[in-house]
């Protein structure tokens, strides 16, 4: 009995787990995005700290610990998986790291100018050298810091990317499911499965892409490109569904409101016509989605219409 | 006896709380429905939904920019 009873708590468990109590695919994005995060606020410790070297009146304390307190509330919404106050605070934690490259510069700057100054009347010749000796002992120190920069982003991209790609994944199993339930229905979804399998291999490209990249700043190049290629795409899909729905309702109404889901369907192509490159950046998407939902209130209006 | 019922009642519980988040979740985040409510009976005739209607988000944030790591000095 008693031994029956451990194995269920044991398989209870192994299902918990299972059941992916231990991640959420949007959590592995958050956490990811946080990881770049840190890389950046890193970066920019080690400039400030780079900066007060050179500088001894550089005062930075305000800007690090502007920056600390808004790494503090990055790392507590990622752990919390609140994806919306992440986002919300980016802009302040920009602006904080912003500040601090700022301050760091003009620290920089004051070091430089007092070891000009110095350099005045006689043995000027000096100064000037001391000074240009200052400068690239200043740029090999912060290119040492932006070279861990690059390292650090390169795996936190990197890990951004394949999160990503779960999530695309999620959406794509799912658009799969809708093709496969709208065809049960009677719907031609070749068009539908078309541009499911056009984007998934944008994505397994993507990765492949990523994988084989020198550095981040190349890994970011092809995510954004696939991204938006990916939301143009996506946009697609939704055109083409809303069709096969326009095409069910003109058929059924017997040609009766064909006119009128004329208007529908040259709505829903302007989504389309955002950007001559199909690829998408996050506006034109929002755009795109406003596009579909006041195409989607039409073809309610419509279908109030015809009842 | 009193521990083994106690494990028993730790591994229905833990059953419960499975059962309560293994929830098939819909196409992730906001659904972009204008208004939703009862279908006009043409679309139930029709066999068209308001899930039909409904438009899925992708989830991907292109917005993290603006991080520049120049000194320029």
């Amino acid at each position: 009995m008693k031994w029956m009873i451990w194995g269920l708590v044991l398989m209870s468990l192994v299902m918990a787990v299972g059941n992916g109590l231990s991640g959420d695919v949007k959590d592995n994005m958050l956490q990811a995005r946080h990881s770049q995060m840190e890389c950046r606020a890193n970066f920019m410790y080690q400039v400030m700290e780079n900066a007060e070297g050179f500088d001894s009146d550089a005062d930075l304390v305000q800007e690090r610990t502007q920056l600390q307190e808004q790494m503090r509330l990055m790392q507590q919404y990622a752990n919390e998986g609140d994806y919306s106050s992440f986002n919300q605070e980016m802009e302040q934690t920009r602006n904080a790291y912003t500040t601090a490259m700022q301050g760091a510069r003009n620290s920089h700057k004051n070091a430089l100018n007092k070891s000009q100054g110095e350099g005045s009347g006689p043995g000027a010749g000096e100064g000037s050298e001391e000074s240009s000796q200052m400068r690239n002992q200043m740029l090999q120190e912060h290119q040492e810091a932006q070279g861990e920069y690059s390292s650090c982003m390169g795996n936190a991209t990197r890990s951004r990317v394949h999160a990503e790609v779960e999530s695309f994944q999620e959406w794509h199993g799912k658009g799969q499911n809708v093709a496969n339930q709208m065809k049960e229905r009677g719907y031609d979804t070749s068009g539908l499965e078309g541009i499911l399998a056009d984007a998934e291999v944008v994505s397994e490209d993507l990765e492949e892409d990523v994988d084989s990249a020198g550095n981040y700043e190349e890994m970011n190049e092809v995510r954004n490109k696939a991204w938006k290629k990916e939301f143009y795409m996506w946009t697609e899909f939704h055109v083409e569904r809303f069709n096969l729905l326009l095409d069910r309702m003109d058929e059924e109404s017997g040609g009766e409101y064909s006119s009128q889901i004329g208007e529908v369907r040259a709505h829903l192509a302007t989504a389309l016509k955002l950007n001559e490159n199909k690829r998408y950046d996050t506006s034109e998407a929002a755009e795109a989605k406003q596009i579909l939902n006041e195409a989607a209130q039409q073809m309610r209006n419509l279908l109030q219409e015809m009842s | 006896m009193k521990k083994e019922l106690a494990l028993l009642g730790l591994a229905i519980l833990v059953f419960f709380l499975i059962g309560c988040t293994s929830v098939d979740e819909e196409i992730s985040s906001t659904q972009g429905t204008v208004s939703s409510g009862e279908m006009p009976t043409a679309a139930t005739e029709m066999g068209i939904t308001e899930e039909d209607l409904s438009v899925s988000d992708l989830d991907i944030d292109l917005t993290d920019d603006g991080f520049s790591t120049e000194l320029t000095i």
